[in-house]
């Protein structure tokens, strides 16, 4: 009588950059465990529940198609299930070897699949004539030990099951949850930021117990109704918590009584303390961090009004610059619920723009030389010599000047004369049609303006910006 | 009479520039930091610029943003015109360094400078009022004395510098900063400002200060009756000198 082979899966995903969220997988099994660039796990204990290893894998295999995991193997051991879906095509493909012969088919994979930390080592041995799994099953255990890397030893009794891969198992990120039933209905926002006190208070304690930082968490007070807050930085400060949020419900009118609070995170990371300096001169330890700042001015004045630059590469001045709220992502950026994630992480959309950004934001302790540099090679240096030309000041939105009899626009009560120009820019075939006349002028007083028009629309000139 | 400069920061000869009581940072403009206490711009202590309209000074203080983005953050709160990033970028000034404000009114900017200033990575915080008030300009400028930059890198400003512009129009004829310019007119050639208070002798006429655009040589000349108008206003004042020399400690007048 056989006993029954252990069943393990290995999934990898289709593309590198989904979200390494192995919830689905959890469906499964318990003890899901990532491995390099994969996820293995054990799923025999699950078969009866699923109706049998043929329905078990079936289903397994459209569950992780949903979730954009295209690449699986199935086979007795950790590792040759994860060496299988490492063989599969790159856009997606399912292999299994179940049966007891399944070592034979696993002899012809290509010895890259046991995994590229590997690859020097593996590299010697290809170049000495061992190609595949196979070969290297047959070598001589002491003779591969004597000129091998011991980690390959190791992986080659993981892959063949003489020994256990010591991979970690994974754990579900705590999530903290509470929830208060006020003493009597509130109709004020302002009585909530009072009672959400104690919930902080909690969060706080919780968050020290297990030394981790929240990044997104959410105050609710109804069904629909509630907050989330994010932030850059792993927080743990009840001050800075409360305050962020007395600021958020500033701005919140509450449609209906509130009875009872719930504070949950939704994401939270493990936290370092920072780390106090001894050099003369520094900040005291409870300054406010410009993280901080950006998140408590954007939270009072909107993130629409707290904006940072980014340059980028136009022919038009007035293109070669966009303005981006500085703020940490405001509800937009949320993973969307219904979603599967790795899916969301794929589509193109505004989210991976925002992440981007976000991360482009320069550190400000690196030493000072670098980041001007940096800043200039945002835009090639042909553009960066344009740009002299150009004035430091625009105004917001172009101001019509009045004209007199002779044509001649006037400024502040003064006529504006043309010192440099016109300079013509007209296109007709990118993004939109432009037909300008942008000119330096002068009023008698000697300042300088720049002014701009579109003579195929009016002949009247603009004010576009200030040299100063 | 040496002694009368002992005798509290806050009396001077009225003769001479006060020894500045604020670390002072130099301005990039020989003939400016001659005529500034200190010799440059003070750091910790409000700067107010009366300015025209449509305007901001921009030539004169671009030395200083280009040191303030090296070493920290930028922050234009509330500033009525747009900076224009890549020219900005041409001259030195790190774009990635820059925050911009519009609070919707003057108490709100007066609230988001003062969180500016509490950060100690903020070196250069802008802010414009369009109705300037005592005690607005009062609570800036306390904010900016206690205001400290992040100085353990050699060289750093030891506190953040504070400008506050003004319009023209809606200036207090009295201000509690310790240092105020008026932004006159600005040329190819170099920019025209009124020192209307310092801690030292007042200046009577307005100054020029020769600091010419990268391209004023290809700028046509302006008409006759303008330039003999600007010479007539500029010869007025003493001669100041141009950038490039190095800072005279004599002071003017």
């Amino acid at each position: 009588m056989t006993t029954a082979l252990p069943l393990w899966i290995g999934c990898l995903p289709a593309h590198t950059d989904a979200a390494p969220g192995p919830d689905w997988l959890a469906h499964f099994a318990p003890a899901a465990a990532r491995w390099q660039d994969g996820w293995v796990l054990r799923i025999d204990a699950s078969a009866r529940l699923f109706g049998g290893r043929a329905a078990l894998l079936r289903r397994l295999w459209l569950t992780a198609r949903a979730h954009g995991w295209h690449r699986l193997g199935a086979a007795p051991t950790a590792l040759a299930a994860l060496a299988l879906a490492r063989s599969t095509p790159c856009s997606g493909g399912w292999r299994c070897a179940l049966g007891p012969d399944w070592m034979a088919t696993l002899a012809p994979l290509p010895t890259t699949v046991l995994g590229a930390d590997l690859a020097e080592t593996l590299h010697a041995l290809h170049a000495a004539g061992l190609h595949t799994l196979g070969d290297l099953q047959r070598c001589p255990r002491p003779a591969l030990a004597a000129r091998a890397d011991p980690l390959l030893l190791q992986r080659l009794d993981a892959l063949w099951g003489t020994a256990p891969l010591p991979a970690v198992a994974w754990t579900p990120q705590p999530v903290f949850d509470a929830t208060l039933e006020l003493p009597a209905p509130v109709t004020d926002a302002a009585a909530i930021a009072f009672a959400a006190q104690r919930l902080l208070g909690q969060l706080v304690t919780w968050l020290r117990q297990r030394r981790r930082g929240v990044l997104h968490w959410r105050l609710a007070w109804s069904a629909t109704g509630g907050l989330d807050l994010y932030h850059h930085q792993p927080v743990q400060d009840a001050k800075r918590l409360l305050h962020l949020l007395q600021a958020r419900l500033a701005a919140v009118r509450l449609d209906d009584a509130v009875l009872t609070l719930r504070l949950s995170t939704r994401h939270t990371v493990p936290w370092t303390p920072p780390v106090a300096s001894l050099l003369p001169g520094a900040p005291a330890a409870d300054a406010l961090d410009a993280d901080t700042l950006l998140e408590r001015l954007s939270t009072r004045l909107g993130p629409q009004r707290v904006l940072r630059g980014v340059l980028r590469a136009h022919w038009d001045p007035q293109q070669r610059q966009r303005w981006h709220p500085a703020s940490p992502p405001a509800e937009a950026d949320a993973p969307p619920a219904t979603l599967p994630r790795d899916r969301a992480a794929r589509q193109p959309r505004p989210r991976a723009a925002a992440a981007s950004r976000r991360a482009a934001w320069p550190p400000l302790d690196a030493d000072t030389g670098r980041h001007s540099a940096a800043a200039s090679a945002a835009l090639p240096a042909d553009l960066l010599a344009a740009s002299l030309w150009d004035p430091p000041w625009r105004l917001p939105s172009p101001q019509l000047l009045p004209h007199d009899a002779h044509g001649r626009p006037w400024l502040d009560g003064a006529p504006l004369r043309c010192v440099l120009g016109p300079q013509r820019i007209a296109t007709g075939w990118w993004e939109a049609a432009v037909n300008l006349q942008c000119c330096v002028a002068c009023t008698p007083d000697g300042r300088l303006w720049a002014v701009q028009r579109d003579p195929a629309r009016s002949r009247r000139w603009t004010l576009i910006g200030a040299y100063s | 009479m040496a002694w009368a400069e002992v005798l509290h920061p806050d009396v001077w000869r009225a003769d001479q520039l006060a020894a500045p009581p604020t670390p002072c940072a130099p301005t990039g403009w020989a003939a400016l930091d001659a005529m500034l206490p200190g010799g440059g711009w003070p750091l910790g202590a409000l700067v107010e610029w009366v300015v025209p309209a449509h305007t901001l000074p921009w030539r004169l203080l671009q030395p200083a943003l280009q040191t303030a983005t090296q070493q920290g953050l930028l922050a234009l709160i509330g500033l009525p015109l747009e900076p224009q990033l890549a020219v900005w970028a041409a001259h030195g000034i790190d774009p990635s360094r820059l925050v911009r404000v519009q609070p919707h009114d003057d108490a709100q900017g007066c609230w988001a400078a003062e969180q500016a200033l509490a950060c100690p990575q903020v070196t250069l915080c802008w802010l414009h009022l369009h109705q300037p008030s005592v005690a607005a300009l009062r609570r800036l400028h306390q904010a900016a004395a206690r205001a400290r930059c992040d100085a353990t890198q050699p060289g750093a400003w030891p506190a953040p510098l504070v400008l506050c512009s003004v319009p023209e129009a809606t200036a207090l004829s009295a201000t509690p900063a310790p240092l105020r310019l008026q932004l006159q007119g600005s040329t190819a050639d170099g920019v025209t400002i009124r020192v209307r208070k310092r801690r030292g002798p007042p200046l009577p006429g307005p100054v020029h200060i020769a600091a010419a655009l990268p391209w004023a040589a290809w700028v046509r000349v302006a008409p006759a009756h303008a330039r003999s108008r600007l010479r007539q206003r500029l010869t007025a004042v003493q001669p100041a000198a141009a950038c490039p020399q190095a800072p005279t400690a004599a002071p003017p007048g």
